[in-house]
């Protein structure tokens, strides 16, 4: 088998998200693994763990809820290791989280098959990572392959290019929106770093809003629950296309837009009942926090997205979507705005709202919202697209570029492309 | 066959050594009956993409997703006129995956780790890709002009996804006639 039939059937994608980690070889097809980007340090000494034969200083992926002790032990031992993508220089055990949850995804695939050399790694991270955390990627994968050869080469690339090259846009604006942050980032033929936006909210900030209704709603008890929390907010977030006009249509038909959410699993079903106008309020928050209707709920104490500095990128808490991306896009030349406002990518979990048929014209989608918003603002002749299956469209960048790069193509700092040599 | 998101049927096209231009590949597809559409060829109803393409231009892959033994025998004769060799590989998710690794005669223990097995079938050498963490399978093999002339490919298919009684065992006919 030559090198690049091998690379062909190895290359192994990891989107390192704040939230999810998704990961898998280009064999699985479409549809990587998910597991959450934490991990949780077992208490070795406790009586429990030694009668329970636990080993495992850190534990990732599906296993950590067998290991979860009592509230006050999780908020110690659990750690999530990104904030907004970024992992800190100095931060000895969310780099050790790093390091556990890569080996458990590499190891969760390699085969124990004799003609197995190694995997070609390629990694996504945030547009904004410092390169410290390239090099301390790479040392991780090094690290691995000490005690199994696990990775043959690695490479790294900014989580937006890999949108960009999984939709073969060589020209676009990417918007890549999850859990913890949303980066928005033009691109031509490389990402335009200069221009880069980065907003210190994503999908999180639609679950604290999702928090205060359930509260309001009666389910005070159940809204400490972050998964459950986030599942509401997913069955019931609505995007509005105009809000006030939204809640108004909302509260003169009142059983058009009430629905019941049944908790699988268990007997919990959640019902807004005369609340349910607050629906929309869901979705509008992801794209427009500063709207005056959420006022009231920072003035109750829910947490404002704040403008933070993290190294040498700073995180805006409020701006409204479409003013971070018309602000990127006129930090790039002026021949080239109109085809970046023509390719506008929207990608990652937080753009993943349905619009039920039965709201049309009151619930829009991720896409239509954008776009209205850019109208707005008087930028006509945009394209928005939600990319498919928005949540994977990273991983499917990263396992497309590995397949692309051909083999002794080497990694070059001063470019930041090709492939390290590990094994 | 109806699409089915469980499935994703994959074509690896490798040209003949030397060759890099994908021009001659595409052409035989369209003198074959199929058309150029946005992002690959159409037939019939039918779409099968072009997902991606080698930088150095001697590689294409093709995504059929779930289409008929059929309509993939069709497409990769008509790739086959240009190529070195093709690689057929089939994709299959959760409860199809655990079907065809039973079909195969191998287990997916969900305790077990990812291995592969090698078999053949019609004495081709067939790679066999489980992972059971994902719930997931990968079968592949290899079809050159030998192999396509002999059918190999709609035989695969049926061995592997099933859709016709040949190569099926008495229990699954009996199912399938029960069904």
């Amino acid at each position: 088998m030559s090198g690049e039939e091998y690379k062909r059937e190895h290359v192994f994608g990891l989107d390192y998200g704040t939230s999810d980690f998704k990961f898998g070889p280009i064999t699985l097809g479409e549809v990587p693994e998910v597991v959450e980007n934490r991990g949780y340090f077992v208490d070795k000494s406790s009586l429990m763990a030694r009668i329970m034969g636990v080993s495992r200083e850190v534990v990732v992926g599906k296993d950590v809820p067998r290991f979860l002790e009592s509230r006050e032990e999780l908020a110690e031992r659990m750690v999530y290791p990104m904030r907004n993508g970024i992992v800190e220089k100095d931060d000895e055990r969310a780099w050790r989280v790093i390091e556990e949850l890569t080996r458990y995804a590499l190891e969760a695939f390699a085969p124990g098959d004799e003609e197995f050399r190694g995997f070609y790694a390629v990694a996504g991270l945030s547009i904004v990572s410092p390169r410290y955390m390239y090099e301390k990627l790479f040392e991780i994968f090094r690290g691995m392959n000490r005690e199994r050869i696990l990775v043959k080469a690695a490479t790294i690339i900014p989580q937006p290019l890999a949108v960009a090259i999984a939709q073969k846009t060589p020209t676009c604006t990417v918007v890549e929106s999850g859990h913890g942050n949303t980066q928005i980032c033009p691109i031509s033929m490389y990402p335009i770093r200069n221009a880069v936006i980065a907003l210190n909210r994503g999908g999180g900030a639609a679950n604290a809003l999702t928090m205060e209704i359930l509260k309001d709603a009666g389910y005070g008890d159940l809204a400490k629950e972050e998964s459950l929390v986030r599942l509401v907010k997913e069955r019931l977030g609505l995007i509005p296309r105009d809000l006030d006009e939204a809640i108004r249509y909302a509260k003169e038909n009142p059983e058009k837009v009430r629905i019941k959410v049944r908790i699988p699993g268990t007997r919990i079903v959640i019902d807004l009942g005369e609340l349910s106008w607050a629906r929309f309020l869901i979705g509008e928050y992801a794209f427009n926090p500063a709207h005056e209707i959420f006022q009231s709920y920072f003035a109750r104490g829910m947490p404002k997205p704040s403008d933070i500095r993290l190294g040498d990128t700073y995180f805006y808490g409020m701006m409204d979507m479409a003013e971070a991306i018309i602000s990127a896009i006129e930090k790039c030349s002026i021949e080239l705005q109109p085809h970046l406002y023509s390719k506008i990518l929207l990608s990652g979990g937080n753009f993943g709202w349905s619009a039920p048929s039965e709201l049309e014209g009151v619930a829009i989608t991720a896409d239509q919202k954008i776009k209205i918003m850019l109208i707005e603002k008087g930028i006509e002749n945009s394209e928005v697209v939600v990319v498919g299956d928005p949540k994977y469209s990273v991983w499917r960048g990263c396992i497309v570029y590995g397949y692309a790069v051909p083999v002794d193509y080497e990694w070059r700092w001063e470019r930041m492309e090709g492939w390290m040599s590990l094994a | 066959m109806s699409a089915d998101p469980r499935c994703d049927i994959r074509i690896v096209c490798r040209l003949k050594p030397g060759e890099c231009a994908l021009d001659s590949l595409l052409k035989a597809i369209e003198e074959c009956g199929w058309k150029r559409s946005d992002r690959g060829f159409r037939r019939d109803g039918v779409e099968i993409r072009i997902r991606d393409v080698s930088l150095s231009g001697d590689e294409a892959v093709f995504s059929a997703g779930s289409v008929g033994g059929e309509v993939l025998e069709d497409f990769v004769k008509a790739v086959i006129r240009r190529c070195w060799y093709a690689d057929v590989y089939y994709h299959v998710r959760g409860d199809l995956a655990k079907q065809i690794a039973s079909r195969l005669g191998l287990g997916m223990d969900e305790a077990g780790g990812s291995r592969v097995e090698r078999i053949k079938l019609y004495g081709v050498p067939m790679r066999l890709e489980i992972y059971p963490v994902a719930g997931a399978l990968t079968a592949s093999h290899r079809v050159g002009w030998s192999e396509v002339n002999r059918g190999i490919v709609s035989k695969t298919y049926r061995r592997i996804l099933g859709g016709s009684g040949a190569g099926r065992s008495l229990l699954d006919r009996v199912l399938g006639w029960i069904r």
